[in-house]
This record gives structure tokens, C-alpha cells and sequence, in this order.
């Protein structure tokens, strides 16, 4: 296992090939060639923003790589951090479904509040960690809070106190006697991870395990065959006490499932039942499974407890800097990571356990910032570290957005936010279901979504900017009156290539482009010519990966 | 298709993948049809006939019965399964006892495509598809249902539950906005995508290692295969009508058998949502399982009299390249409890076709409706032998893929038994 210090500072090295390793980051490890200053920015804007730099910001770091870290720092002060920090984390908890066990009908809403209704209720722990990242709270607070976040819609169909006169997402207060347990406490997150009567939230334990201490016990291998007569419940119930097989996990399952009763639930698809905390059933957990709660052996009161353990639980740091790690870097981890990811741990806590820092040590890591490999690299190296990355539905929505204005929205749906009418895994999404990690590489379906995404917001730039001289948000001086080899036409060419891709443009490539416009200008006149000339501008190599 | 190490070694000594290649008439491999069942079926009312255990709660008025070496229970509310068994019978072979070692739909469904719960494995399909002596523009044709990769997730193109990919290859998706826009020009368009394609080569030029060369290639190669799949649309028809409130499973079979006869693709899935759409997972009224049944056999008896008329891109009879796999990712408690039944961990499959060995029934139920060991060589029940898992299914296909399963799964056995010799 390769050891690798956490801020090693080796300097930046030019490898054949290389796109151009100008910055001076403070963790260049070699083999792995950093990107460029402006490409880097690039990266760390789309992943942490879901939007693209300004061209004063390229403009700078161009000029001096030091500012990498000052606009960073700015970004994590920007409210698109937040927002991008909640479809970054869907990725990992998976909460943003398109269907629950209770349905916006249950709440006598309109067909076209359906999709409002899905991302309110999925996007809820999300917005609570989020909060809680972007006001730089202890990470603790995630397990601690003695609030939600909740919108307008939430605060219709839940016992929630949202704040009089608000708008959009807000901090709110339970009133139903859920303890203060943040995500814990949260109804999206058990909307998500269900139970029923007989599982009596064992498999909620496992998806708490999972997402909070990056323990997953149902990855353990367990043969049920011939531990017990599975069609004896009373044996079944006795086997989990008696059995070795089955004690191995369940010693510490149980009393965790006994802290979860209050969420517990008798009537399935009921949205009183389902929505509303219940906490005259806190005592039948140890009533019920036999055991009286505990945190892996330790006991506790209950629920209102749990968070406070998890937060005391060294695993739950190691597992935030893994999560981010596995966001940021855009991989899965693996074993030889562990050296990095322990290193990014002990920096987490030793720097206040608050996770912009963390995500300040990540984007710092060679793994975030490769763009390259030179010839030491190992097979391994190789095969492990993405230098590109695919954009994923949600960056370029909010991407494309940015740019032009334009959002896909049909019958109250964002298209590139679901799967049914949409076409969120088709271009390479989550769902959170079946599809749980974004797609890495170009494929047939995510090519003619990606393409029509491209297709409506150039269309709409231009008809907004160059044939309704609307708002310039896409262009800047360039108008169809402009031609190839005119001032203006070349400018703005040389500035869409800058704000789109970070890269100047050679002579050949700008040519290129012209030569292009110039075609479909002939045929179908100047307008048109732009509107299909973006479109595959936002189509191109350079735009849709980083 | 390559991962990435394989790719990237190519790629630095100049070596690069076809740009296009339908499946040659002189070569053809074996195609897969996957039909899962979602939620989790009773085996009871077909697969497992155990009235003589009292542990099972079997149903009134069913009866077991024997059909071209298939036993199964036939009951007249489900006509169909049994026009099946004495149809086709002797090309299925019926597994039973198969142990998920779950009881949740989420993981159940991952532990049957994949046979493990790591989050990064590539499911059967996608394994056969990636891992193919032939080149196909749509490795993967997923018309419903999960598919799971993490490294190929390229060769899986996705149709979308209700039929998304079509109206994005048309370009009726643009009207389907807010803000609604006209498809582009024809030859607009094709000036478009001729400027993106020399983008793409120039990025390819200048990339020649690295994750970015990768990409460069696969986005060339996913634009050679949508113009392959623009131009055949019509004669796969992906578009799925359904049938009112569920889909039309022998319709996808035959966009897949399309696909297949085409030299399209090498796998496809569907997924079956049952009676409806109310999917298999009867807790409560489980005689809906009857009718779920009864129209899932009604659909294998349309798609295999469909597959017999067809010919490969190779000239062969198609069904006679086709395997086809119906499974689901649980089976249901032997014990009926408030008019239904809770999950259970042992689950059946049924494979047709191609390479199998047909006319048998392999692993049985023992008192406590578990499934019983056996010799994964005769099929026989051995007490030695092994507990079936999704891991032996998935064994089994990549080597009727004439893949190598001991380099995707470690320690386990393909149950060569299912195999015709």
C-alpha cells in the first residue's frame, strides 16, 4: 500500500501530455499530474457549485494560481454551495426518490405539486446536513440538531413549526416530541429506509450503520439455511439470542432497532401514521424485540440518546472523510486509500470537526486535483483516478441554468431531476434506488439526453439574447449581425471557449468553430447557426466532463 | 468493451477500438433475455408443489402435475402455465431452492443480479454484454428494470420506464418542456453533429492517454452506436404501448428479439410489474399471485412462439442463441398470514433455451421450505452438495457466455447440470 503524506508539497510536474501544470498546489504528489489553475477551477466550481467560474475568476487564477484557494473559500460561502451540496449528498444517502410509500394524492395535491411533493420529502435530511456544512457547524450537529429543515410544503402535510412568513427551505422545529436528533429525527430519511411490523426497524439500523459509521452489515456474509426453521417464528425470534451465526450481528442490532420505535409504524401507507412521530411506542422496542437499547453494547435511554453516541463514535469522522473523499474524488474508495482517508480524518477533527475544512483537505489531495499521469504511474494509479469526469444531470442542469437561463420543466417535473417522466438515469443520474452511483462514461442513452438538454437551452439562449435581445447571460457582444472575421464574432468565440471550457482557443480550433457557424449559416441563416453551434459547444468533450 | 487498465494500455500504444461493428453474419454468440419479476413470487403456485409438507399453506383446489419432465403445480385459474410446460417444457429448466440470503426487495434484487451487495459489481447482463466477443451498439437494451455496473455502465443503454429514449432519439422530447422548442432541421442537425464529431476527434488527438483518451473514444463510439440504433429504430420498435396499466411483456421480448436479430445487442432485460403494475409483493392478497402468473405465462407462451419464427443475424434459427432467464429477487413464506404472505429467502428461475439442458427440475424444498443441497454437476440432491445462490446463476450464464465465471465471481461453481452437454 502506497503512503502518501497528506501535504506533501513536491511541486508541479509537466508530464508528456500533460494539460498544462502551471498551479502551485499544495499537495501535487507525483506520478499524478495536476490540472491546470483554470481547469482546477473549473472542476472545483462545477463540484462545488454545480455551476461554472466566471470569467474574471478564470481571468485571475490564470494570472496568479494562488487565488485558487481564496475563490474556493468563496464558493463555500456561496448559496449554490448549499444547493449543490444537497444533490451532491443524495448521491451517498440516496433519499431523492420518485415515489414513496405515501404519495402527493395522500395529501389531496394536485398532480403537478407531485414532483414538489417528492423532492420536499426525499431533499429533507439532505437540507439538514447541508445546513449544517454550509453555516460551519460541528459536524456532530448532523446527529444532534434540534431542528429540521422544512418549505412550504413540508410544513402543509407535517407537525412542523416553519417559521410564520417564510419562503423556501428554513429551519423548523418538530412538534411531536421527536428528540433532537437531526437526520435521525428526520421523516425523509424514513420514508426512505422503510420498515414494516415485522422487520421492526432492523433494517433501518443497517441503513444508519451504513450511511453514518460506513459499516455495512448487510454486506456480512450470513447462510440462513439450517441456523434455524425460518418458518418458526418463535425459533426465528429465540435464534437471535441463541444462535452464534445470528448473535453476530444482531447483538448489535437489536438494541439499536429498540431506539426506533417512536418511528415505528402499524398501519402501512397511512400518512398520519407515516408522518407523524409516535412517542408512546419508544417503550415497545425493548417490549417487542427483547432487548433494552443500547449504542454496540453501551447502553443508552433511547432514541434520544443515539445521536450523542453516534457522535461520540470515532467511526462516524472516519466515515464523513471517506464519504467526502468518495464524493469529491468521484470514486469509490479503496484499501489503498486508507492511508489518505486516516490522514483526512485527523485533520477533520483536529481542525474542529466543521466539513468545509474537510473539503478544503480533499480538493487539496492529488486524487481531486489529477489531470494526468506521467510514465511512473502505476498500473493501479492508472486505473483508479479519474482525470475525467463526466458531469452529472444535475450539474448541467444547474449548469445550463446558469449559463442561459434555462431550466427543463414539464408538468411541474425537472427532467433531468427524475425518472418518470424524465431522463435523470438515462443521462448517467441516481436514482437512489436501483442506480446508485453516477455514470463515469459516455454511453448511448446519456448521449441523446445530454444532446437535447444541449439542443433546448442554446436554443433558448439565443432566442432570448441575439433574437429577443433579452438579458445577455450566454453571449456578450456578438450579434447576428456579426460575422466570421469580425471583431465582435471572434471575441465572443474566444470568450465562450474561456467561460465554457477554460481553455484558450488555438487559431485552428476558433477556425474551426467559424468555419462551422459559417455552414450552417449559409443554409439556415445567422440565428440558427448560433443555436446549433452552441448546442454543440455545450455538447462538446470539453464541456460535458471536467 | 474494455475496463479501463485494458483501455488505457490499448490506448498508449495507438491501438484503438472499432468505431463501428454490427454482429458479422459468419460469427454469433449466445443472446440472453432477462425477465424479472418484481417483488417476489410465489413459488408455490407454480414452481414448488409441496402438498405434502403441512408447513406449507399450499393452495385449495391446486394440484401438482407433470409436463415434459417439468413438475409444477397447475391450478385452472392459471390455464396458461400449463399450455406452457407442455409447449416448451422440454427446453426449461426449472431451479429451485435458490437462496438469496435476504429479505429486503433493495438488497434481494442487487444479491439476484449480482450475487454480491458490493455497490460496484456489474450485474449478469452487463458482465455478458462488456465482456463480449462482439461489438454492439447496444450492448445492454434495458427496456424496464434495474441495471447495475459501475465501470460499464456505457454498454447499458436505458429505454426508460416509459419509453423516455425514444422520444429523446426523435426529438419529441423537446416539445415536452415548459418551454417547448422546435426539433432542429434535419440537415441543421447533421451540421451540428458533424462539427461535435470532429470535436470529439481533435479531443481524441490531443488526448492520446489517460482517463481522457478513454473518454474521447467512448463518446465517438456511443455517437457510431446511436446512429446504428437511429437507423434500425424502426425495426426494433422500442416503443412500449403496454397494455393499459402494465406493460406488455411478449411487446419488450420482441423489441429485444428485434435487437437481437439485428445484431443490436447481446442482452436485454425487462422487468414485470405484474396483474396492473401492482407488482409481486403480495402481503396482502396473495390470490393475486394467480392472476400475476396466469399473464406472465400467457406472455411466454406469445414471446416463444415469436422467438421460433426468428432468424439470427447469422442465419440460425434465433432460439436457437437465446437464452432466456425469468427470475425474481425473493420467493414468498410458506405460511399465508391476513390472506398473504410475507418474503422468504429462497426463490426460484427459470431458464429456456439455448444451452440448456430442458425437461428437469433442479433443487427441491425440504421440510422447513429451505432449499436443499445439491450436486451442482448431476443436479442431483446431495447433502455435500452446494446451497444454490444467485452467484450459481450467474456462474452458470457467463459460462453459457462462454466467459470464464471464476474471473468475475471467486468460489463458486456454475451449475453445469442446467447445461446441455
Amino acid at each position: 500500500m502506497r503512503q502518501v503524506p497528506l501535504l506533501m508539497i513536491l511541486g508541479a510536474c509537466s508530464g508528456e501530455g500533460a494539460p498544462g501544470a502551471d498551479s502551485s498546489a499544495s499537495d501535487v504528489r507525483e506520478p499524478l499530474t495536476e490540472l491546470s489553475a483554470p481547469l482546477l477551477l473549473r472542476r472545483m466550481s462545477l463540484d462545488l457549485r454545480g455551476v461554472l467560474p466566471s470569467i474574471d475568476e478564470l481571468d485571475a487564477v490564470e494570472a496568479d494560481a494562488t487565488q485558487l484557494p481564496i475563490i474556493r473559500d468563496q464558493y463555500l460561502e456561496d448559496p449554490l454551495f448549499e444547493e449543490r451540496l444537497v444533490k451532491l449528498l443524495a448521491e451517498r444517502w440516496h433519499t431523492r426518490l420518485d415515489e414513496f410509500e405515501i404519495q402527493y394524492y395522500d395529501y389531496q395535491m394536485a398532480p403537478d405539486q407531485e414532483f414538489e411533493f417528492e423532492r420536499s420529502v426525499g431533499e429533507e435530511p439532505l437540507r439538514l446536513i447541508a445546513h449544517v456544512i454550509a453555516e460551519d457547524l460541528p459536524w456532530t450537529e448532523i446527529v444532534t440538531a434540534d431542528y429540521t429543515m422544512a418549505n412550504e410544503t413540508l410544513a402543509e402535510i407535517w407537525p412542523l413549526d416553519y417559521p410564520k412568513g417564510g419562503t423556501g427551505w428554513q429551519k423548523s422545529t418538530w412538534q411531536d416530541g421527536r428528540p433532537p436528533v437531526g437526520v435521525l429525527a428526520s421523516n425523509g430519511l424514513w420514508w426512505r429506509y422503510v420498515t414494516n411490523i415485522s422487520n421492526m426497524n432492523r433494517s433501518r439500523v443497517a441503513a444508519i450503520s451504513r450511511l453514518l459509521l460506513c459499516q455495512d452489515m448487510l454486506s456480512r456474509p450470513v447462510s440462513l439455511t439450517g441456523a434455524v426453521a425460518l418458518t418458526d417464528e418463535d425459533a426465528t425470534s429465540a435464534a437471535i439470542r441463541e444462535v452464534p451465526a445470528c448473535v453476530a450481528c444482531h447483538a448489535t442490532i437489536e438494541p439499536l432497532a429498540a431506539t426506533l420505535f417512536g418511528f415505528w409504524t402499524v398501519i402501512s401507507y397511512n400518512p398520519l401514521e407515516l408522518g407523524t412521530y409516535h412517542a408512546e411506542r419508544e417503550t415497545l422496542g425493548p417490549r417487542y424485540l427483547g432487548f433494552e437499547p443500547a449504542y454496540f453494547g453501551q447502553p443508552i435511554e433511547g432514541l434520544v440518546d443515539l445521536g450523542v453516541a453516534i457522535a461520540n463514535d470515532p467511526r462516524f469522522y472516519s466515515c464523513a472523510a471517506e464519504q467526502a473523499a468518495e464524493l469529491y474524488w468521484r470514486r469509490p474508495v479503496e484499501l489503498d486509500d486508507f492511508a489518505r482517508i486516516d490522514a483526512l480524518r485527523v485533520s477533520f477533527l483536529e481542525q474542529g470537526g466543521t466539513y468545509k475544512n474537510l473539503i478544503r483537505e480533499v480538493t487539496d489531495t492529488a486524487e481531486y486535483r489529477v489531470g494526468a499521469f506521467d510514465d511512473a504511474a502505476t498500473d493501479d494509479e492508472v486505473d483508479r483516478e479519474l482525470t475525467w469526469r463526466l458531469v452529472t444531470p444535475d450539474q448541467m442542469s444547474t449548469t445550463l441554468e446558469d449559463l442561459t437561463g434555462f431550466i427543463w420543466t414539464y408538468d411541474g417535473f425537472e427532467q433531468m431531476a427524475n425518472d418518470n417522466p424524465g431522463y435523470r438515469i438515462l443521462a448517467g443520474g441516481v436514482d437512489g434506488y436501483s442506480t446508485t452511483r453516477p455514470q463515469q462514461d459516455p454511453g448511448v442513452s446519456w448521449l441523446v439526453a445530454s444532446k437535447r438538454l444541449a439542443q433546448a437551452a442554446s436554443a433558448y439562449a439565443v432566442q432570448n439574447e441575439l433574437e429577443l435581445s433579452g438579458e445577455r447571460k450566454s453571449f456578450s457582444v456578438v450579434t447576428a449581425d456579426d460575422r466570421p472575421g469580425d471583431a465582435n464574432f471572434t471575441a465572443e468565440l474566444e470568450r465562450l471557449h474561456w467561460r465554457l471550457y477554460a481553455i484558450r482557443p488555438d487559431a485552428d480550433r476558433l477556425a474551426a468553430a467559424e468555419q462551422a457557424w459559417t455552414d450552417m449559416a449559409d443554409q439556415f441563416g445567422p440565428t440558427e447557426a448560433w443555436s446549433r453551434l452552441y448546442s454543440a459547444m455545450l455538447r462538446d468533450p470539453d464541456f460535458v466532463a471536467y | 468493451m474494455l475496463n479501463r487498465r485494458h483501455f488505457l494500455a490499448l490506448g498508449s500504444s495507438g491501438l484503438l477500438l472499432p468505431r463501428r461493428l454490427l454482429a458479422a453474419k459468419t460469427k454469433s454468440e449466445r443472446k440472453f433475455f432477462f425477465i424479472y419479476c418484481y417483488g417476489g413470487w410465489d413459488t408455490t403456485m407454480v414452481y414448488t408443489p409441496e402438498f405434502d409438507n403441512s408447513n406449507i399453506d399450499m393452495e385449495a383446489d391446486a394440484q401438482q402435475t407433470e409436463a415434459n419432465g417439468i413438475t409444477f403445480v397447475t391450478h385452472d385459474s392459471r390455464p396458461s402455465v400449463q399450455t406452457f410446460f407442455e409447449t416448451y417444457g422440454d427446453r426449461c429448466c426449472l431451479v429451485n431452492g435458490m437462496e438469496v440470503r435476504s429479505v429486503t426487495h433493495e438488497r434481494c434484487q442487487r444479491l439476484l443480479f449480482t450475487g454480491t451487495t458490493d455497490a460496484d459489481a456489474d450485474d449478469w447482463g452487463v458482465l455478458m454484454a462488456s465482456n463480449s466477443g462482439v461489438v454492439y451498439p447496444v450492448p445492454h437494451l434495458v427496456l424496464a428494470g434495474p441495471a447495475f455496473s459501475s465501470e460499464n455502465m456505457a454498454n447499458v443503454v436505458r429505454v426508460g420506464d416509459v419509453g423516455q429514449l425514444v422520444e429523446l432519439m426523435d426529438g419529441s422530447a423537446l416539445s415536452l418542456s415548459t418551454q417547448a422548442f422546435p426539433l432542429p432541421d434535419a440537415a441543421a442537425e447533421v451540421l451540428e453533429d458533424s462539427f461535435l464529431q470532429s470535436r470529439i476527434a481533435r479531443f481524441q488527438a490531443d488526448h492520446p492517454a489517460g482517463s481522457q483518451a478513454r473518454f474521447g473514444q467512448l463518446y465517438g463510439q456511443a455517437i457510431d452506436n446511436l446512429e446504428t440504433l437511429s437507423a434500425l429504430s424502426g425495426d426494433v420498435n422500442l416503443a412500449s404501448e403496454g397494455t393499459g396499466c402494465r406493460r406488455d411483456i411478449a411487446q419488450d421480448a420482441a423489441a429485444a428479439f428485434n435487437a437481437f436479430e439485428a445484431g443490436l445487442a447481446r442482452c436485454a432485460l425487462t422487468r414485470d410489474d405484474g396483474w396492473c403494475s401492482i407488482t409481486w409483493d403480495t402481503h396482502t392478497g396473495n390470490s393475486y399471485q394467480a392472476v400475476h402468473f396466469e399473464e406472465l405465462y400467457g406472455y411466454l407462451n406469445s414471446l416463444m412462439a415469436d422467438l421460433d419464427t426468428r432468424t439470427s443475424a447469422s442465419g440460425a434459427p434465433l432460439k436457437d442463441e437465446v437464452t432466456i432467464v425469468v427470475f425474481s429477487e425473493m420467493g414468498r413464506h410458506p405460511q399465508l398470514t391476513n390472506g398473504g404472505r410475507g418474503h422468504w429467502t429462497f426463490t426460484s428461475a427459470l431458464l429456456i433455451g439455448s444451452g440448456i439442458q430442458g425437461g428437469q427440475v433442479i433443487g427441491a424444498m425440504n421440510d422447513n421450505f429451505e432449499g436443499m443441497p445439491v450436486d451442482l454437476a448431476t443436479g442431483a440432491l446431495d447433502a455435500k452438495g452446494s446451497g444454490l445462490l444467485p452467484s450459481h446463476l450467474g456462474a452458470t450464464l457467463l459460462q453459457l457466455a462462454d466467459i470464464d465465471p471464476a474471473e468475475f465471481i471467486t468460489q463458486v461453481t456454475p451449475l453445469t447440470a442446467a447445461l446441455a452437454p
